[in-house]
């Protein structure tokens, strides 16, 4: 009997364990899906219409919290605005051909408890002007939040691995 | 006599090789080079575009790196870094002057140019652990390059070839 309360016991455990660790996991595997849905979101390939780039800012503000903090330097000089983010987002895509974006090097950390997150990634994003293509490379840190059983990105910052001089004088 | 090519006469030993082969090119790509392709122009004409090269990872464990040496640096991770040439090191003052590269107030003789340009920079006072890179192209404007400093930490090695 006591052998039997013992393995019950050590069941529940490994169960309990096994419990703890898919929900780990399932948050890992949903902000990794929310990264490649943005980056979905922002590549554009040649031919899309105007509706349907309108349609993206929109649904590309959906992946930040109302008060989300953005700063894109150099990309973007000032700290913008999910309302901000969205009417750039529209400048660009409607003056840019084609736009690609690559993501590599993900380092994720997942605090369940708080409902944080802490992403650092390389994106690689190449731009198809007027028959001339220029490709820029960023570190990009990101923290997410969950929100009613969904994450959001609180705050992008862009990292710069190498610091550019001061300017031209 | 495919078989007999493939594993040999004796199976166990070749096994045993080949085990030994992978271990040894895993661990020496793993932590003592890294191959690394190069994308864009930046470093031409010593790195074009598409070429394929080898970066030694293990160097900088046991110095310091040194002005004219090319270097990869780390981003977030290693599967996309930039390859740039460290042009000054921790102390020194560096800009550019109307295309010549300046260091301590001297002009720096760099044969690995091609053309020179017009880059004009404000001097920057290198702080211990920082070092100045640039790519070898300086034709574009300094301010489509990806230049400027960079902290030793990001530095994860030497180009060899």
């Amino acid at each position: 009997m006591k052998y039997k309360t013992w393995i019950y016991a050590l069941l529940l455990l490994a169960l309990g364990v096994g419990v703890v660790i898919h929900q780990w996991d399932r948050d890992k595997r949903r902000i990794n899906k929310r990264l490649s849905q943005l980056q979905e979101a922002v590549a554009k390939e040649t031919g899309e219409g105007h509706l349907r780039t309108l349609a993206k800012s929109q649904e590309v503000v959906g992946f930040f919290t109302p008060e989300a903090e953005l700063r894109l330097r150099p990309l973007l000089s000032q700290r913008l605005t999910r309302r901000e983010l969205s009417t750039i987002f529209y400048q660009v895509h409607s003056s840019v051909d084609r736009l690609q974006v690559r993501i590599r090097d993900r380092r994720l950390d997942v605090d369940t408890a708080s409902g944080t997150a802490s992403m650092r990634f390389t994106a690689t994003g190449t731009v198809h002007m007027g028959g001339r293509a220029e490709t820029q490379m960023h570190e990009f840190h990101l923290q997410w939040v969950r929100r009613d059983r969904e994450w959001y990105i609180d705050q992008a910052e862009i990292a710069q691995a190498i610091r550019p001089p001061g300017g031209n004088r | 006599m495919v078989r007999r090519i493939l594993i040999g006469r004796r199976p166990r030993q070749t096994l045993i090789r080949t085990l030994i082969l992978a271990v040894v090119c895993y661990a020496v790509f793993r932590f003592a080079f890294l191959p690394v392709y190069v994308k864009g122009d930046s470093m031409a004409p010593t790195y074009r575009d598409a070429s394929l090269n080898m970066a030694n990872t293990l160097v900088y464990r046991f110095r310091e790196p040194t002005p004219g040496e090319v270097v990869v640096i780390e981003m977030a991770g290693r599967r996309t870094m930039f390859l740039k040439r460290v042009l000054a090191g921790p102390g020194d003052v560096v800009y550019f002057e109307d295309g010549l590269l300046m260091v301590n107030g001297r002009s720096v003789d760099e044969p690995y140019v091609m053309k020179h340009g017009t880059w004009t920079t404000e001097p920057e006072n290198l702080e211990p652990d920082e070092y100045f890179v640039a790519g070898d192209n300086r034709a574009m404007p300094w301010e489509w390059h990806t230049m400027g400093v960079v902290h030793r930490s990001r530095i994860a090695g030497r180009v060899v070839f």
